[in-house]
């Protein structure tokens, strides 16, 4: 959090600047790193609510008074006058234009050689700046070889290490005699053989943009070309759950040709993206399951029901990974399987998960959170109140499904009556309730509970119901009823997403003001006193509110994948 | 009745100055831990306002607000976690602390772990019990004991019924809480645990279930009767064994790790005279000449909790009562989690190799990172960073350990500060790191 602070405090004290032009590097990069108009950015981001809310709260203030954000304003005083200009304008000037950084294989050595060229957003402070750096090039003497060159053209050379170019426009740096050369070519103006030109950076450009504020682009055929063709992907993780997330989505990785990522940045919030090129058809048949088909709908957006706080909604073949374990992964992660089928015969007696349960099973899973009212307390309420939670499988076969999930949710239920019994709790019931035509089973607690200050375990009230193909598992009844309600209603338009979560931190806000005390009561267990618990949760419920929505998702095309994360702020 | 005489008579102030090691003494034993702002004051105050203000404090508003923040936050969400920390809140910030150290002794006596309790509200409720007697009556809180909710889920309450005795508590009651092995025979534990029958719990309260207690006639020490439970532990009280038994633990837990026969024999006596009063038994044991003995000081180890909250209290710091929880659950005193009924055995068992090495690694982490709290003591204006190695060293020796070091080690000590790169306030960091990793500091 403090170096959060201390990062935007420094943000703090730069100032806006235009666009540039594009830049172009020589081809032949294994990586490069573009950055536009940072200056105009931050700009935009400081005009923000949120960036108002953050400098303006005491946590930043206090952050400006550590040694090092102390040490950082002395050193930016210190530049400033040996500038003989402002840190401000200085900014402008050079993080107007456009940045880009290029990594290139050298034979023979493990480390890249680089290329840095910036274009400048204000040429006229750039030559300000140029003559004031004058004396420092002369202390770095005989090192460093400096020859001026008409049209206002300083070219440098430290050793045979570094190689640079000053011009009005901007500055060309590299590790390299023959990048400079080829790069200075290309910064002019003139046609040479270009990085955005190369197949993988090309396709980069086509499938994700061009313009943006920040691109990171891998070519990643040059990296197994250097590195070797898996890169260090194992061919059988030793993992299920890696496996399961990422296994199918690293094959697909070593077919693309590049690993490009994006960012922009307004002043309503950001928009981050990662991707590869290739689409389902690319990787094997065993690595399939993973990904949706492009097009059918995916997974599910969220159901919209009262009070929701976000939740995940996940495409996956689960019985199509599960069918295939032996070849994905390694004989060491294969016992894990044995274990988790016969924990699931604990909880479906007679059941056979491989032959009853996985043909059952859809090709979709959601989680979702959302405030509970509690009414089925009968008035009672928690101390610590805590969301509802429900996962909505997705079923293959209706009929044959339902019959399993309601059998599993009646083990469950018998189950925690045999952990109520050694801890004293409360014992429950289960009971059917009739809930828009559709039966809801749930527990009720034999006595019901009674006050405002009831234990944690009264937030959980486990509910399971059918709706179509759909089964809810729910652990609050009023989330469950709200599943049921959306569920019935025709699903909304397919944006085949392959995997969806979503926050609403106004609603988490909400939730944080509810339980105030024992975040309160976190902190001072961490250290502080009461006053200052209380300010770091208000500036916690501020930045909350402050923020619209913080959404993440993949999507699936036939020659594309793409994971996208965007936050909406006030 | 009697003044204490011996060994246990008040020490004479007029005849001996009341210094600086005296106040640190009776602070480092009586809480945890003491500041160089604490002991100041207790020696301008005396020994005897000292102990007075020990046993008769004054309230802080302010800390019992915290508390009851941090105990509402245990009891609403009913984390073990959260419940610790509440407890070492009380200990680190208490404007009472001899109170909180004494409820740790007898949370140690009455060892009840929540690992099995599985309650954190009725784990509080006990640990209210020995608050409320820990310098109030030891027969109340033994009768008290013997009803609570947490003591009966421990020693498997619910389980003694009338057709069917189950000894557990019984068997504790004689032999660990009051009156010690070689008090009782086989026989009276059976009939101390027939008094027992049908004392149960039921929605997480005492409950006497009278369909399930045996109403027949038991003999316990020579008296038969239809005992209860309050009349078995009242005839424990009764025996000679049970002042002694609580004098042995007294005198180990505050004054020497082994004390003689004759030290145990005058505390009882002491222990019976004043009616099991414990303000009464600790304001005699904390001005008597044994207390101030030579012998006495710098004779007990640390507990990992003294060890802990006491370095933190000496360097005026702020715990972060999370990693604090952690430490000591490594270090072998996890509060509320005692490993057995027998409770923590303590002395030389809190040192191991291990855990040595963990008391140093806390040093470096409390003086190098805020990894266990923040310490004020390096901006305190009572420390003088530019003074010499060796008035630094002396005053440090002073603050942490204590007994003076010997000449020599103080020497390399001072040498060590002298060597140390840095600023003054890293140097001062090394030389309370490497004094806090001294065995001398292992000790109190």
């Amino acid at each position: 959090m403090k170096t959060l602070f201390l990062f935007l405090a420094a943000l703090g004290l730069a100032q806006p600047l235009a666009g540039a032009p594009p830049i172009e590097l020589p081809a032949g990069a294994l990586a490069f790193l573009e950055v536009n108009d940072l200056a105009g950015q931050v700009t935009r981001v400081r005009q923000s609510l949120l960036s108002k809310l953050i400098t303006q709260s005491p946590e930043y203030r206090q952050a400006l008074e550590a040694p090092q954000a102390r040490q950082l304003l002395a050193g930016m005083q210190f530049a400033e006058n040996l500038l003989g200009t402002n840190l401000v304008k200085v900014s402008d000037a050079m993080l107007g234009g456009q940045m880009v950084l290029a990594l290139y294989p050298r034979e023979g050595r493990k480390e890249p050689d680089a290329v840095l060229a910036l274009r400048v957003g204000d040429a006229a402070v750039w030559q300000q700046l140029r003559g004031r750096l004058q004396p420092l090039l002369v202390l770095a003497g005989a090192k460093l070889k400096r020859t001026a060159e008409p049209g206002g053209v300083d070219r440098l050379q430290l050793e045979d290490k570094v190689f640079g170019l000053l011009r009005p426009d901007g500055l060309l740096v590299a590790s390299r005699k023959d990048l400079l050369d080829s790069a200075e070519v290309l910064f002019a103006g003139k046609q040479a053989p270009a990085l955005s030109a190369s197949s993988a950076f090309a396709k980069f450009g086509e499938q994700m943009g061009r313009r943006h504020f920040m691109r990171l682009g891998v070519d990643l055929e040059a990296m197994q070309k250097r590195f070797g063709a898996r890169l260090g992907v194992p061919a059988q993780f030793d993992n299920g759950g890696a496996s399961l997330l990422f296994q199918a989505l690293a094959e697909l990785a070593l077919k693309s040709p590049y690993l490009g990522l994006t960012l922009d940045l307004d002043d309503r919030g950001f928009d981050f993206a990662a991707g590869i090129a290739g689409g389902p058809k690319q990787v094997a048949p065993e690595f399939r399951w993973y990904f949706s088909d492009p097009a059918s709908r995916g997974a599910p957006p969220l159901p919209e029901v009262p009070g929701l706080i976000g939740g995940l909604s996940w495409y996956v073949d689960f019985a199509g990974w599960y069918r295939q374990h032996e070849k994905l992964l390694t004989e060491r992660a294969q016992p894990e399987f044995d274990k988790f089928e016969s924990g699931i015969k604990t909880l479906l007696p007679g059941r056979e998960f491989a032959e009853d349960v996985l043909p059952a099973l859809g090709r979709s899973v959601t989680l979702v959170a959302a405030h509970q009212q509690f009414k089925h307390l009968g008035g009672g309420l928690p101390a610590v109140k805590l969301p509802g939670f429900a996962l909505v499988f997705d079923l293959a076969k209706p009929a044959e499904g339902g019959d399993l999930f309601a059998l599993l949710f009646q083990t469950i239920a018998t189950l925690t009556n045999f952990g109520a019994a050694e801890t004293g709790k409360e014992p429950w019931v289960m009971v059917a309730e009739e809930f828009e035509g559709t039966t809801l089973s749930r527990m009720r607690h034999l006595r019901a509970p009674k006050g405002a200050a009831l234990p944690i375990v009264y937030n959980f009230m486990p509910c399971g119901a059918q709706v179509g193909s759909h089964f809810i598992f729910a652990s609050a009844p009023d989330l469950c009823k709200g599943l049921m309600t959306a569920l019935k209603k025709p699903a909304p338009k397919s944006a085949n997403r392959n995997l969806l979560i979503q926050l609403r931190p106004g609603q988490l806000a909400t939730l944080a003001r509810n339980n105030g005390d024992i975040l309160k009561a976190q902190f001072v267990q961490k250290g502080q006193d009461t006053a200052t618990a209380q300010r770091g949760i208000d500036t916690l419920l501020q930045l909350l509110q402050a923020v619209e929505s913080l959404e993440h998702y993949s999507t699936v095309g036939e020659d594309r994948f793409q994971f996208r994360l965007e936050g909406r702020w006030k | 009745m009697t003044a204490p005489q011996g060994m246990l008579a008040p020490v004479d102030w007029r005849v001996r100055p009341w210094t600086a090691a005296d106040a640190r003494h009776l602070l480092w034993r009586a809480q945890f831990g003491a500041s160089g702002a604490e002991i100041d004051r207790a020696l301008k105050a005396g020994a005897a306002a000292s102990v007075e203000r020990l046993l008769h404090p004054t309230p802080s508003r302010e800390f019992e607000e915290t508390s009851t923040l941090l105990r509402r936050c245990a009891m609403d969400t009913g984390s073990a976690l959260d419940l610790k920390a509440w407890w070492l809140h009380r200990m680190h910030h208490s404007s009472h602390p001899l109170v909180e150290k004494l409820t740790l002794f007898w949370h140690n006596h009455f060892a009840t772990s929540i690992t099995k309790v599985r309650s954190a509200a009725v784990m509080a409720a006990q640990n209210d019990l020995c608050r409320r007697e820990a310098l109030g009556s030891f027969p109340a809180l033994l009768h008290g004991m013997s009803k609570d909710a947490a003591m009966v889920a421990w020693l498997d309450g619910n389980a003694n019924r009338r057709r069917h005795a189950n000894e557990n508590f019984a068997r504790e009651l004689l032999e660990l809480f009051a009156l010690g092995e070689g008090h009782y025979t086989e026989k009276d534990i059976k009939e101390a645990a027939r008094a027992f029958t049908g004392w149960h719990v039921r929605d997480d309260k005492f409950w006497f279930n009278r369909g399930q207690h045996d109403e027949g006639i038991k003999t316990l020490f020579g008296k038969s009767g239809n005992l209860d439970g309050g009349d078995v532990v009242n005839l424990c009280l009764a025996q000679p064994a049970c002042p002694r038994f609580l004098a042995k633990k007294l005198l180990t837990a505050f004054v020497l790790p082994r004390p003689s026969e004759a030290a145990v024999a005058a505390l009882a006596e002491r222990v019976r005279e004043l009616d099991f009063t414990m303000s009464r038994v600790m304001s005699e044991l904390f001005s008597s000449e044994l207390f101030f003995s030579r012998e006495a000081r710098g004779s007990l180890i640390k507990s990992p909790v003294d060890l802990v909250l006491g370095a933190l209290r000496a360097l005026d710091g702020e715990p972060n009562l999370q990693a604090v929880q952690r430490l000591l659950a490594l270090l072998g005193q996890d509060v509320f989690a005692p490993p057995t009924v027998k409770g923590w055995e303590g002395g030389r068992l809190w040192v191991t190799s291990a855990s040595l090495l963990q008391r140093a690694n806390f040093a470096a982490a409390l003086v190098g990172s805020n990894q266990c709290g923040t310490i004020r003591f390096l901006k305190s204006p009572r420390l003088r960073l530019d003074a010499s190695s060796a008035q630094l060293t002396k005053d440090l020796a002073e603050l942490l350990l204590p007994q003076p070091l010997d000449p020599e080690q103080e020497n390399q000590l001072a040498q060590h500060h002298a060597a140390t790169k840095g600023t003054p306030e890293d140097r001062l960091r090394s030389l309370l790191h490497v004094m806090m990793a001294l065995p001398e500091f292992q000790q109190m």
